[in-house]
């Protein structure tokens, strides 16, 4: 079932299907990321926040997820600091957004996901891969470095001392590494992974309504936004929430 | 320096045209050595590096991305004649590819 609300901007499309929004990145063929701020923050919040979804995934157009930034574009910046510094936190503010969604979110990850691409993918909880996915942050080859938090979450999720060896040498992981590193959740045959993680989402929050979705997700994203005894608060009133609905015993 | 022999010349050669084959849905038998990556199978670089992780995974070579592109701007493959030929030098010497191109 397609529908509900579709937008395109310039660089991204959005869609639903039964419940699970879908952002794809579309940029010609190497889906380059032309700003870090090409997803408009008050666009996405209007789309996801306007129907009850269970689920997120960020894929890319055709063959490759993304192949990063566009560096031209960077470079075009070089003498305006101010305005660089001020469309990389835009960016920033839109995968904090993602990654605080109260639902499941998921990165379907085919062929190339390099630099400001994986730094998106990483913005989600889990991430589907193919069989040939190929993960890098090149910047460090290129003389600058991640712009999106990839120095932040990579090491968050993998560790300190792999992130800084990822990181700097700018190699690339391909999806059995990057599997046993835990940045890729599940890899599936090439051309699936949209497929796979719209399986994967429905599989998860089978039998469970938007609310206990909504909630569980947000009281665990809660853990590392709030403090303790709010954390607590909150998964407290959450509770009771749900428990109004309840309808026999466990 | 690795020793390239004809079983693995085939071998190679048998990948490159079934993942281009697959990655661009084409027959095999519709590819040859003068079939254009980009022109012929609207393909485009980033496949050369999926393509890279395929043939490093299989050998366990040591070659970093950056060590092709530089060869690659010297001696470009377009074709995928070509890139099975590059394939031959990427198993031969790994790394020190880079260095080829220099003493010609």
């Amino acid at each position: 079932m397609q529908n509900s609300k579709e937008a395109k901007s310039s660089a991204f499309c959005f869609e639903t299907e039964n419940q699970i929004g879908i952002i794809t990145i579309n940029n010609g063929s190497q889906n380059r990321l032309p700003e870090p701020d090409f997803i408009d923050l008050n666009l996405l919040d209007e789309l996801v926040c306007g129907q009850e979804l269970k689920g997120l995934i960020i894929t890319g157009q055709g063959r490759h997820f993304s192949a990063g930034a566009d560096v031209d574009n960077i470079k075009a910046h070089r003498d305006n600091p101010g305005g660089l510094q001020e469309a990389l936190k835009k960016g920033k503010d839109v995968l904090n957004y993602i990654e605080a969604l109260p639902m499941v979110t998921v990165a379907a990850v085919s062929g190339v996901c390099f630099g400001g691409g994986l730094e998106f993918a990483l913005s989600c909880q889990f991430r589907v891969g193919t069989a040939n996915a190929v993960l890098a942050f090149p910047e460090s080859n290129l003389g600058i470095m991640p712009g999106l938090a990839g120095t932040i979450r990579l090491p968050r999720m993998i560790g300190r001392k792999k992130a800084v060896e990822i990181i700097l040498s700018g190699r690339t992981i391909n999806a059995e590494e990057a599997y046993e590193l835990g940045l890729i959740d599940r890899i599936v045959p090439n051309k699936e992974h949209l497929s796979q993680a719209k399986q994967f989402i429905e599989e998860l929050t089978q039998n469970k309504s938007i609310q206990q979705i909504r909630n569980i997700v947000q009281s665990i994203n809660n853990s590392r936004l709030l403090t303790e005894t709010e954390a607590m608060d909150k998964e407290g009133e959450m509770f009771v929430g749900l428990a109004k609905n309840l309808e026999g015993g466990l | 320096m690795r020793t390239l022999t004809q079983e693995t010349r085939e071998e190679l050669r048998d990948m490159i045209y079934e993942f281009f084959s697959e990655e661009c849905g084409t027959e095999i038998e519709n590819l040859s050595e003068q079939t254009s990556i980009i022109e012929d199978l609207d393909g485009d670089s980033l496949l050369f590096v999926e393509l890279i992780e395929v043939i490093k995974k299989k050998y366990g070579l040591n070659i970093q991305l950056q060590t092709i592109g530089k060869y690659l701007l010297k001696k470009p493959a377009t074709t995928l004649g070509q890139v099975v030929e590059t394939s031959y030098l990427i198993y031969e010497y790994e790394n020190e590819i880079v260095n080829l191109g220099s003493n010609e």
